[in-house]
């Protein structure tokens, strides 16, 4: 036998013992590419997927944004999305055989799976800031192109045609509801809205038992799960995310978390998430929660001793990058007024060889004190609404002297928003204008106690929307190119996507510069 | 107990007819979640629309109720359907509503000793 022909029977031999010695998974958990990506270990490259491919084929904006990502022998990622991995924890602690796989990588389980799980933050495109992108460019983004043309992949369809149950949800959820038509397509059978650690054992036992399912499942505040009841993570999370935090005390009216109660992970936990993380070859660990600072605080007044072991904790098990989810700026505010704890955690822990900044997404929402109280009366606490746009000014500069780079939002069209109301933002925005930041205005979108309100959308753009506008996308154009110039994926193996960033960061000012007349005259009319 | 378990959850019946009630089914329903002393709610639906479009008639609802946890199943679009709905729960309905007139799903809910409010 020649060499080759040797070699091709080994091959085979091997493939044929790798499939029989494959798990049987009967529960499949997984998501389209603009999830199941680690966005070359770079968090922020990920809002790329909410956008329509701009200046690039959509192939190569889908390469920049979500690359693919490792997988095992089973097709198994090595990092994964944190939310399906709490799904996945929650149903291997219950004793089925359920597993996370790349959606390039069902058809190998197309002999065992029975119940086909999909998660994602925004299945077709209408949450922030996708919605957005739609409808100023008249584009899809391409996480929904990317969604739906994964539902309709012959894996897809083949798992479906072999009488396997699909179930979808994640906080995008709701979405299944202004989709109908994609939802009898896809042969969706059930929707879970909410924290499903404590519902998703029994759906996926009556799926497995052949037990009707309902159509609609919406998890309320008291059915979330306890802090003991929320599993932990059996393999790594896209950019080492750990969930320190869930739930948050502000109850802003249009933010869907607030509903639920509050819960504090122990150290523990968090800390044997961290290990996972490290274990899997993850190089970063990224703390999530809706306000980081408020980790083992008290109501909405940041505590230093807890938040200091939390930095603590994942210095000693790591040196490389940590990033924060999210923080407010009254938090930041007050922690480095009261204890100097920003520059302390930034000096003592954060910054290193390794680290030169730290990013972190902050909400502004407004710069008017009269939409701030009647919107979100509490999220200026514990200084009163009327001081908001204080409060994020000096959050900003704190943030700038401490190397805290923010990526913050500012909503367009809060219910009852007038015009002097975005005027008002619109001076805050100058006098952000010192502070490196990217700032990304977003349209609203009903969610929360506004669940029921209209949406807004470029139709009601006015021209102190578009003024403000305007100045959002100088201020960000300007920090976004100090930023890559200085800090921003400046590894030597990145040099392609620093290279199409760059083009990318040229052609959205080319764009602006051609647009901004028409954009100006139709305000105007 | 879980979200599908029947314990500590209130079931509620909705026979849409074509004519959609819009913010009087709402109102209905936000009166029943706010009176529930239940934990949970069913809503079994008859809609000749089908399944899944019959959840247009019922966005107003669902993005309404935040307080509670409630699951929406699928019941059929006929009065026999009803008829075999009502045989499967096997009782413990709390209340029933019909947006339209549907002279024959409310003999069917009276001779089940069901209360039922008729809507548009
Ligand atoms: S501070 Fe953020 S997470 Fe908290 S309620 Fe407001 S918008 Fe939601």
């Amino acid at each position: 036998m020649s060499l080759r022909k040797f070699l091709r029977v080994q091959a085979l031999i091997i493939k044929f013992w790798g499939e029989l010695a494959m798990p049987d998974y009967e529960v499949i958990i997984t998501s389209d590419r603009t999830m199941m990506s680690n966005h070359h270990g770079k968090e922020f490259l990920g809002f790329l997927t909410t956008g329509p491919a701009l200046f690039l084929p959509e192939r190569m904006w889908l390469w920049l944004a979500a690359p693919k990502v490792r997988v095992d022998s089973e097709g198994r990622p090595v990092e994964a999305p944190y939310g399906l991995r709490k799904v996945e924890a929650k149903l291997v602690d219950a004793g089925f055989k359920a597993a996370i796989v790349d959606p390039d990588y069902l058809e190998k389980h197309l002999g065992s799976v029975k119940v086909l799980m999909v998660g994602h933050h925004d299945f077709f495109a209408y949450g922030p800031p996708s919605n957005e992108w739609w409808l100023l460019t008249g584009k899809e983004p391409v996480n929904r192109v990317s969604f739906i043309n994964f539902m309709r992949s012959d894996a897809v369809r083949k798992i479906k045609g072999k009488g396997a149950k699909i179930i979808v949800g994640g906080p995008a959820a709701w979405q299944w509801l202004w989709e109908l038509n994609f939802w009898e397509e896809f042969g969706v059978d059930t929707v879970v809205d909410g924290e499903a650690e404590k519902v998703i054992v029994d759906v996926v036992e009556k799926a497995l038992n052949g037990d009707p399912l309902p159509d609609y499942i919406s998890v309320g505040p008291l059915d979330t799960p306890s802090v003991e009841e929320i599993p932990t993570i059996k393999g790594a999370s896209v950019n080492g995310l750990v969930e320190v935090m869930r739930g948050c005390p502000r109850g802003c009216r249009f933010c869907s978390v607030t509903l639920r109660p509050l819960r504090h992970i122990p150290l523990e936990v968090i800390e044997k998430e961290v290990k996972i993380n490290l274990m899997s070859g993850v190089s970063s660990v990224l703390l999530h929660s809706e306000d980081v600072l408020l980790y083992g605080g008290n109501g909405v007044k940041p505590n230093p001793e807890p938040l200091i072991r939390l930095h603590e904790l994942v210095r000693k098990n790591f040196k490389g990058p940590i990033a924060w989810s999210h923080a407010s700026l009254a938090s930041i505010k007050y922690s480095e007024d009261n204890y100097g704890l920003i520059s302390k955690l930034m000096n003592d822990y954060v910054l290193n060889d390794e680290q030169k900044f730290l990013g972190v997404e902050v909400g502004i929402e407004t710069g008017s004190p009269r939409l701030a109280k009647s919107v979100m009366p509490a999220k200026s606490l514990p200084y009163p609404p009327i001081k908001w746009p204080d409060v994020v000014e000096d959050a900003f500069s704190i943030m700038h002297e401490n190397y805290v780079i923010p990526a913050a939002t500012l909503i367009v069209g809060l219910p009852g928003e007038t015009p002097d109301d975005v005027v008002k933002t619109a001076e805050l925005m100058d006098k952000l204008k010192y502070y490196r930041s990217v700032i990304v205005p977003m349209f609203f979108v009903p969610m929360g106690n506004f669940r029921n309100r209209d949406w807004f959308n470029k139709h009601y753009l006015t021209s102190e929307h578009v003024d403000l506008m305007l100045k959002i996308l100088q201020h960000t154009l300007y920090w976004a190119e100090d930023i890559m110039n200085k800090y921003y994926v400046k590894e030597p193996h990145l040099a392609p996507v620093r290279l199409c960033l760059k083009l990318f960061l040229q052609y959205v000012k080319w764009r602006a510069s051609k647009l901004l007349p028409t954009l100006t005259a139709t305000v105007t009319r | 107990m879980g979200l599908l378990s029947d314990g500590n959850t209130e079931r509620v019946v909705l026979v849409l007819s074509h004519d959609y009630a819009g913010d009087d089914l709402l109102n209905e329903v936000k009166k029943l979640v706010m009176s529930s002393k239940a934990r949970r709610l069913t809503f079994y639906v008859i809609s000749p629309d089908g399944r899944p479009k019959y959840f247009q008639k019922l966005r107003p609802m669902i993005s309404s109720i935040i307080s509670t946890s409630f699951t929406v199943v699928y019941g059929g679009s006929t009065a026999e359907d009803l008829r075999r709905l009502l045989k499967s729960i096997d009782g413990g309905i709390v209340a029933a509503i019909i947006v339209g007139n549907c002279d024959e799903f409310k003999e069917i809910l009276e001779s089940s000793g069901i209360n039922y409010k008729v809507l548009g």
